[in-house]
Order: structure tokens, then sequence, then C-alpha cells
């Protein structure tokens, strides 16, 4: 389709797109990339063993660190438990000089125990009341007190009879007991 | 040398060509598009492709000649 006098001008527009820089400044130019590269070679080859020794040194270290840190907190756990371990023998004594006691103690415990699986239903009745399970005997004396008081004494009898049950074995103050007792 | 001289010529030429003589031209040479596919493709008809065709054809030729 090109017209005649076209091929020429094709011809020279190809050697456009291969033209290709003189010999002689490439190989100026590769001379100079080839110093450039053999002019370093101790840089390079130095730094990665500096780095791999830089990463072995501070793995170690952070490793001595950490066992470190895990020996003080567990001589800080020790110190504590060794405590205890020295005053358990002192501690351990009123468990020997209770068993006799426990022997008195025995029935009151066992009552305890039978108690406990009921205690869900008598508790939810207590609950209710706005008796919490572990207030302190004090506290629910106290409470019965303020029944009685207020003409509650349907609920401080009820109150006073799971509190029997509960802490069998408390002494009730004499004037609680006056501030309590059924009228 | 001289060969060197005619392909900085027509490189220089060919910059300084018009838009849209160097678009047909380019379009022609490196696509090896016909006249009706550069008409298609820069919405023109081919009576204006081949005219800018053979202007920019001429002026290449004019600074390869020197």
């Amino acid at each position: 389709m090109a017209e005649p006098e076209d091929d020429k001008l094709d011809e020279r527009y190809r050697a456009l797109g291969r033209e290709e820089p003189p010999p002689a400044l490439d190989e100026r130019i590769l001379d100079a990339a080839r110093r450039a590269a053999q002019s370093r070679p101790g840089r390079r080859h130095w730094m990665l063993p500096a780095s791999i020794a830089a990463v072995i040194v501070l793995s170690v270290g952070v490793a001595l660190q950490v066992q470190r840190g895990r020996s003080d907190l567990v001589d800080q756990h020790r110190s504590p438990a060794e405590a205890g371990k020295a005053a358990e023998p002192t501690s351990a004594p009123p468990s020997a000089p209770r068993a006799s006691d426990n022997v008195m103690r025995a029935p009151a415990l066992e009552r305890k125990l039978q108690e406990v699986p009921a205690r869900p239903a008598a508790q939810s009745s207590s609950l209710s009341a706005g008796q919490p399970i572990e207030a302190p005997p004090e506290q629910w004396l106290a409470q019965i007190a303020e029944l009685r008081r207020e003409g509650r004494d349907g609920e401080a009898d009820r109150q006073l009879a799971e509190f029997r049950r509960r802490f069998p074995d408390y002494r009730i103050p004499e004037a609680m007991q006056q501030k309590i007792a059924p009228r | 040398a001289e060969t060197n001289q005619q392909l900085e010529r027509l490189a220089r030429a060919l910059e300084t060509l018009p838009p849209a003589q160097r678009e047909v031209f380019l379009m022609r040479e490196e696509g090896g598009l016909s006249l009706a596919e550069i008409a298609a493709a820069t919405g023109s008809n081919q009576e204006a492709v081949k005219s800018r065709l053979r202007y920019a054809v001429a002026k290449l030729r004019e600074a390869l000649d020197g």
C-alpha cells in the first residue's frame, strides 16, 4: 500500500527504533559500572555477617533478660509462700487442738451438711425476703430486730429460724436477744 | 556518521509534526493500520487521513534528505 518513495522513509524510520549508542560510549558505561560494582565488595561482604552477629547478640540479650525476669517473679512468689509455709506450722496447731472441739462440733457440722441441700429452697425465701446469704450474723440479727420494730413478726420469726439453722453455735448477745425475741 | 545525522533529523522532524499528522503516521507505521482503520479510530474520513499522511511523509522525507 505504501508508495514507492516511502520505502526509504520506512527504512529510516525502522532504523530509529533500532538506534543504539556508539560502541565506544557503550563500553565506557559498562567499564564504569564494573568499577562501581568491584569497588565496594568489602562493604557488602562484611555487612551481612555483622548484621547476623548483631541479631544473635540481641536475641541472646533479650532471652537472658526474659530469663532473669522470670526468676525474679518466681522469687517474689516464693518468699511470701515460704513465709506462709513458715507460718503454717503455727496455724496448723490450732487445727490439732481443734480436733477435740471438732468432736463436739460434729453434730453441728452434720446438721449443716444435711441442711445444705435443702438450703436452696430456704434461701429462695430468704432471698425473696431480702436477706443475702453472705450477710454476717450481726447484720442479719440487726435486720431481724428491724423487722420486730416494724411489727413484721412473721417475717422476723422466719428469719430468726433461718439464722439459727445457719448459725446454730452463734451466741447472740443479750441485748440483741431482747430485740429479736418473739413478742 | 551521515546515517546518524539522517536519523537525528528524522527524529526531530517527527517530533515537530503536527499532532494529527504524527498520529496518522505512527498509527500506520507502528500499528500497521489501514487508512480505513485509521479513519475509524480517529473519527475522520479516509480522504482526511490520506491527506494528513501525505503531508507527514513529505515533511519527514524532506528532513531525511536534508
